[in-house]
């Protein structure tokens, strides 16, 4: 299977004959919600375990 | 009853502590699978005769609506057990997975849009394909919903589960609509009992990216469910102990 690169240049890549901006805005809004649904989970659990660590931290120091 | 192995599934901690040693390798992979594919797809698979460059959004697409549908059964099967066996990390699964399937069914959904366009003329058709793929998005949305309308939590996660139960009859009819009504969409190009009907230089880089797909769908649902389990155990030792170290 020895595949050839489809386009001319960078141009013709970006232009696709016509079709470019529905491909590329395809593969841009694509990107974008998947690393939303990427990132989201993660900041939340950072932000969690950062919320826990002071609520921990802080119920062990008010023994008093 | 030699049922402990089954049991050790359902603890939050043993899922946490497993995912959270197999996430950076499944990442990199994902990565890995969905640039080349991507670079594949874009650059190096030929256009297609009738439809030209357009076709190359079937890159993500389909791998997008494949894992729409195969979410949407996880999603109800993860309900299933947790209603059956009363074990409370399944419904955290079936929640995480809920807006999931709302991103994955909305990406094939709005790329379909933008290859409608160019290929049929418009944004939009009532077709039976992509109307059962919307109704696929209520369903989604409604599970999710659904289960954050409830004052008490536990309910919510029994409503949940018999929405996204009872909803699971839309799968069969999403899949076969291109078989049974007369509609715009075309057929199955990727079928289980015979080969593909498209030229292998377009279809391996498909492979690629449905397989990458997958891949992302799992690693995006460990994220998910490792952030509600903290959230939820929180109160537990073993969460303490992970907080403070």
């Amino acid at each position: 299977m020895s595949m050839t690169f489809q386009f001319d240049n960078f141009a013709q890549l970006i232009f696709m004959d016509g079709h470019g901006v529905f491909v590329w805005s395809s593969v841009l809004l694509t990107s974008f919600l998947l690393l939303s649904l990427v990132l989201n989970p993660i900041l939340k659990r950072r932000k969690l375990l950062k919320k826990l660590k002071i609520e921990f931290m802080g119920s062990d120091n008010a023994s008093y | 009853m030699q049922w402990t192995w089954f049991h050790k599934f359902a603890s939050p901690k043993w899922f946490y502590q497993i995912t959270g040693k197999i996430l950076p390798f499944l990442a990199w992979l994902t990565f890995f699978l969905l640039v080349i594919g991507l670079v594949l797809g874009l650059g190096y698979a030929p256009a297609d005769a009738k439809q030209g460059n357009s076709f190359r959004i079937i890159y993500i697409h389909v791998p997008s609506n494949f894992l729409a549908l195969a979410g949407y059964f996880l999603m109800a099967i993860a309900g299933a057990i947790g209603l059956i066996w009363r074990i409370k990390l399944a419904f955290w699964v079936m929640k995480c997975a809920a807006p999931i399937g709302v991103v994955f069914t909305l990406v094939g959904l709005l790329t379909g849009s933008l290859w409608g366009k160019p290929t049929w003329g418009s944004f939009w058709v009532w077709d039976a394909r992509g109307t059962s793929m919307l109704i696929l998005l209520f369903l989604y949305v409604g599970v999710y919903s659904l289960g954050r309308s409830f004052h008490n939590a536990n309910s919510g996660e029994k409503a949940s589960a018999f929405l996204a139960i009872v909803g699971t009859v839309n799968i069969p009819i999403i899949y076969k609509s291109v078989d049974w009504w007369f509609t715009l969409h075309q057929p199955a190009t990727i079928k289980f009992t015979s080969a593909p009907s498209m030229h292998p230089d377009m279809f391996y880089p498909l492979l690629i990216m449905i397989v990458g797909f997958y891949l992302l769908y799992a690693v995006v649902l460990m994220l998910a469910v490792r952030a509600e389990i903290l959230l939820r155990e929180r109160k537990t030792n073993w969460v303490r102990t992970l907080v403070l170290k």
